[in-house]
């Protein structure tokens, strides 16, 4: 094993610093082993990180593939938000939703993937029918069907919980690869990739920007604080797309078409626990205050230290 | 919303009377949607330097045409999407939001190429020509006007005279987009054999005797090929000629068609100079104040937008028209005289409230006025429409 890490090791050439780990993502429990190698350079450098899930041998080797991106809709970012009467919401007046930026990024990627590989991807979305019309978007993108589960989910956890039971229905188990935005632009709260994951028991990336496959594992990119961090994975996995990622397709007419007779399974998923979390309030950040001059810096120092108390 | 006094952030699309709320269908808007999205990433960003350079942006030809562009009307057996007629004319408005050259590209490949070979073609003609078109592996043009025949289709020279198994094309045409660039054309002449009837011939542009040489230095419509043809003795076989329509009716339901997206295409450059314009006014500071808070500037707004919706309702009414067979050719004069005067309008007004940097290319506007000068001409001139709707009110022919 630590020679299948060690392989890895001269995969790119603007590494500074370059040490390989091998993490088995198994049953419950993770190992990781050292650092194997150092190399110089510039001020890049990356990590590359290998992932295995235990069942990686046993994994199919034919080339067809299944695939779930899990799509969740937002108010389009030109919208303007206002806070409705009971604080637990937005105002619905005048907000038209779009296919979660990130969401759309995951689409992509999968969509290339089944052009690649020849198989299916099947969109999942927790909602109400005002996704329908931002589905057909999906399905017109080219994802073969959809499944709206209609569940009344209180928190991330639910979310998860939802997907992961329609996920496991459809495919009747762990599909290829489960693939989401890192995060949707409402909340963003980036908890739904790695609850799924772990419901699944297969290895998340999060915050994705690039990946390579031969069918039997794939080398993901991440983008990490001054420089790449390259993560090789066994399918099946769960991948949260982050913007670089590619450049999601503009829906073709016929594929538009085409939608219209895709099939959009709609169920109803109970939800067996509390959540874990309540929504209490939202409140709009405080408006700005219009900024101060003063006239000298001894008064600033006085004004730093008496009234913002920042020094 | 704009008009509750509220907010001036939100109007942020020309749908003031809310057309996305059930007046358009979900397959139309996604349709719209996505050759919006199309036009922003790919046109918009490229369309004013090849106008600056009077070029076609010839590297968008197979991107539209894998979109599913070009006869998209048509029925899917001959490789096309089978839109309604609101998809494709909401199609036609956000190419032309791009630029009325990129618009007038896939009106000619659609609705006067493709249009003509589906509706008066032989199977064969139908089954070689069409699927080619539509992947734009085969570019086509429209031959009809000719320099000394314009609004008087009926005075046409070019000559077709039967040789054996052959015809014999002989005149010149003019003002033909995508001429120089084309592979075929669907050329109109005066059948000798019978009695100067008018048919129509699909002409390979590189038979003998065929020249398409480009008409240069326009001042409109610039990002967008207008050439001759000149045919000099070009032989074609029997089997060139469209078997399903003699006389004029065949080129000017043609131009029908292309008119009806014309209609569609003058709401996309007004929403295109209404916009530019509508955020220049807000964020132009004089007097301390943007310059949307003077009253000057809130009436060529307002005129804008009124226009733009009315233009909107009559090329929506007009396509439930067209899709249900009851359309008449007056019904699309009308709009398309109505919706290109009220673009030509706003483009002019949008110029204005954008001041001297309504002349720059930084904005889309002076290059839509130049445009629409072309489109208020061609396919029919604003004064022939005006005496088509004429003669059909009051049953009175005032062009002859």
């Amino acid at each position: 094993m630590s020679n299948e890490a060690g392989n890895c090791g001269t995969t790119r050439q603007f590494f500074t610093i370059h040490y390989s780990l091998l993490i088995i993502h198994g049953f419950g429990f993770l190992t990781v082993f050292g650092t194997t190698s150092f190399l110089q350079s510039s001020h890049f450098f990356a990590r590359l990180i290998i992932l295995r899930s235990v069942s990686f041998s046993k994994h199919k080797t034919n080339y067809t593939m299944n695939f779930a991106v899990c799509l969740n809709q937002v108010p389009d970012t030109s919208a303007r938000i206002k806070i409705a009467p009971d604080s637990k919401g937005i105002d619905q007046a005048g907000v038209t939703y779009v296919i979660n930026p990130y969401d759309e990024f995951a689409l992509e990627e999968a969509l290339k993937l089944k052009e690649k590989f020849g198989g299916t991807v099947s969109v999942f979305s927790v909602g109400d029918d005002s996704f329908q019309q931002n589905i057909r978007k999906a399905l017109a993108m080219g994802a073969d069907k959809a499944v709206l589960i209609k569940s009344p989910v209180k928190d991330a956890s639910d979310v998860a919980f939802v997907l992961s039971e329609a996920i496991k229905a459809h495919f009747g188990g762990t599909p290829d690869a489960i693939f989401l935005g890192k995060e949707s632009t409402d909340f963003n709260d980036a908890q739904v990739g790695p609850m799924l994951a772990e419901r699944f028991d297969v290895p998340c990336v999060s915050v994705v920007v690039g990946l390579e496959t031969d069918g039997k594992t794939a080398k993901l990119e991440r983008e990490i604080e001054g420089g790449k961090e390259i993560i090789e994975v066994a399918f099946p996995f769960v991948l949260t797309a982050q913007k670089g990622l590619n450049l999601p397709r503009v829906p073709n007419m016929k594929g538009i078409m085409a939608a219209k007779t895709k099939p959009i399974e709609t169920k109803e998923i109970a939800i067996p626990s509390a959540p874990k979390s309540v929504l209490l309030n939202l409140d709009k950040p405080p408006q700005k205050q219009a900024g101060k001059i003063v006239a000298s810096a001894s008064e600033l120092v006085k004004l730093l230290r008496a009234e913002a108390k920042v020094i | 919303m704009l008009h509750n006094g509220e907010s001036v952030e939100t109007l942020i699309n020309a749908d003031y009377y809310n057309l996305d709320d059930g007046v358009y269908t979900d397959e139309e808007k996604a349709v719209r949607d996505s050759v919006r999205e199309w036009v922003d990433r790919r046109v918009i960003p490229i369309i004013d330097e090849h106008a600056q350079k009077a070029t076609f942006p010839t590297e968008l030809i197979k991107e539209m045409a894998e979109l599913g562009f070009f006869g998209a009307t048509l029925p899917e057996k001959y490789g096309c999407a089978g839109l309604n007629n609101i998809a494709y004319g909401l199609m036609m408005q956000e190419l032309e939001r791009g630029d009325s050259g990129v618009r007038s590209f896939a009106s000619v490949q659609s609705a006067l190429v493709m249009y003509p070979i589906y509706a008066f073609g032989s199977e064969e003609q139908k089954n070689y020509y069409l699927p080619k078109l539509a992947k734009a592996e085969l570019i086509g043009c429209f031959g009809l006007t000719e320099p000394d025949s314009g609004s008087d289709p009926g005075s046409m020279k070019t000559r077709a005279t039967k040789d054996g198994n052959d015809y014999i094309l002989n005149g010149a045409k003019m003002w033909i987009t995508n001429g120089t660039v084309a592979d075929i054309s669907i050329v109109w002449a005066k059948n000798e054999d019978e009695g100067g009837t008018v048919r129509g011939f699909i002409v390979p542009n590189d038979a003998k005797g065929f020249s398409a040489p480009e008409m240069k230095n326009k001042w409109s419509l610039r990002a967008s090929v207008t050439s001759e043809l000149i045919l000099q003795d070009v032989r074609v076989p029997k089997e060139a000629m469209l078997p399903s329509v003699k006389g004029l009716k065949g080129p000017l339901s043609c131009l029908t068609q292309a008119r009806y997206g014309i209609a569609w295409g003058g709401v996309g450059a007004a929403i295109a100079c209404y916009e530019s314009a509508l955020d220049y006014a807000r964020k132009r500071i004089q007097f301390d104040k943007p310059i949307a808070r003077f009253q000057l500037i809130q009436e060529k707004l307002v005129y804008m937008i009124t226009e733009i919706t009315k233009a909107q309702l009559l090329a929506w009414r007009l396509g439930r028209l067209k899709d249900e067979g009851k359309m008449t050719f007056q019904q699309v004069s009308l709009a398309k005289r109505n919706n290109i005067e009220i673009a030509l309008n706003i483009a002019r007004l949008a110029r204005e409230v954008l001041g001297a940097n309504g002349i720059m290319s930084e904005y889309p506007v002076m290059r839509h006025a130049m445009n629409l000068e072309s489109v208020k001409t061609y396919e029919g001139t604003h004064e022939i429409h005006t005496l088509i709707v004429g003669a059909d009110i009051t049953g009175i022919e005032a062009f002859r």
